[in-house]
């Protein structure tokens, strides 16, 4: 049984941050599950997912408003946003559908 | 009266004189379906197979083996925030074929249930089609399970598989680990 448990522990085993739904670095959407967020807001492009509110978003992310709606990583301070690489910081940004919210952004 | 009943009981008093078949003959085929687990580069799912036993003495049998691994379509490799090429495959993901041999030892058993331990080292073809990532692996496997013969020449039984072993893909890739866990019912029978 203590084997069939470790070997269930390593598959269930998942180290990435990011995925193909989102963080992931991106070129055009077909490297994405949706879509690639790219320009100089998300530098080495960013796979997202589109939005409407939070509830769209996974655990972690929020629905920006900027892109049509997207979600992304939120955060409290730059720190927060370092994994993502350099040039991403935390920033305020429009929320959807209202409000504000802090977002690593490039 | 003699003539009459003779051809009768003959075939009875043969089976009578005959000894039991053995539990393990020192040949047999047979045939397993099971699941695979899969993750990150090692393919999992439906998985089926064969096996070949040949005695090679009173506890042990080479056993020759094929499998045929069939998981889903689901494309799970990106670039991670370093801009390294990573997979992160779920359990039931992907394409493996192997072909490999090994050694079972089979143990005193009761009943007609006879257990036993299988070690084995397999050459896989694996592939991920909807990320265009493929290779091959040398997949170390140790297992073990348990039988019974339902007739003379049919033994049906269960058994659980422990995968691990390095592979080598394509995409950049390069040289990853590979680990599964597998179950299957086996049925197999006597070779004449």
């Amino acid at each position: 049984m203590r084997v069939i448990l470790f070997a269930l522990a390593l598959t269930a085993c998942s180290s990435e941050p990011v995925s193909r739904s989102i963080g992931a670095r991106c070129d055009v959407s077909s490297e994405c599950d949706e879509r690639c967020l790219t320009g100089g807001d998300f530098p080495g492009g960013f796979c997202s997912i589109s939005c409407d509110n939070n509830t769209g978003c996974p655990n972690g992310t929020v629905c920006m408003n900027d892109q049509g709606g997207a979600c992304v990583f939120t955060c409290a301070a730059d720190p927060d946003c370092a994994f993502l690489g350099a040039g991403w910081t935390c920033k305020e940004v429009d929320a959807k559908p209202t409000g504000k919210v802090m977002v690593c952004r490039g | 009266m003699l003539v009459a009943i003779a051809p009768a009981i003959a075939p009875a008093i043969a089976r009578a004189d005959d000894p039991a078949p053995p539990d393990v003959a020192d040949r047999e085929i047979g045939a397993v379906v099971g699941v695979a687990s899969g993750s990150r580069v090692t393919p999992g799912g439906l998985r089926i197979g064969g096996h070949f036993l040949y005695q090679l003495d009173d506890e042990d049998w080479f056993d020759g083996a094929v499998g045929f691994t069939f998981g889903g379509g689901t494309a799970a490799c990106f670039r991670d925030r370093s801009d390294v090429y990573v997979c992160d495959h779920g359990l039931a993901d992907g394409f493996a074929a192997d072909l490999g041999g090994g050694v079972r030892r089979f143990f005193a058993g009761q009943g007609g249930f006879r257990p036993y331990a299988r070690l084995a080292a397999s050459l896989r073809i694996l592939r991920f089609g909807a990320d265009d990532v493929g290779g091959f692996g040398i997949p170390l496997a140790a297992g073990a399970g348990v039988r019974v013969r339902v007739s003379d020449d049919v033994a049906v039984g269960g058994e659980a598989t422990l995968e691990l072993g390095p592979a080598w893909l394509g995409h950049g890739l390069g040289a990853e680990f590979e680990h599964g866990f597998a179950i299957g019912a086996l049925c197999e029978i006597t070779l004449p």
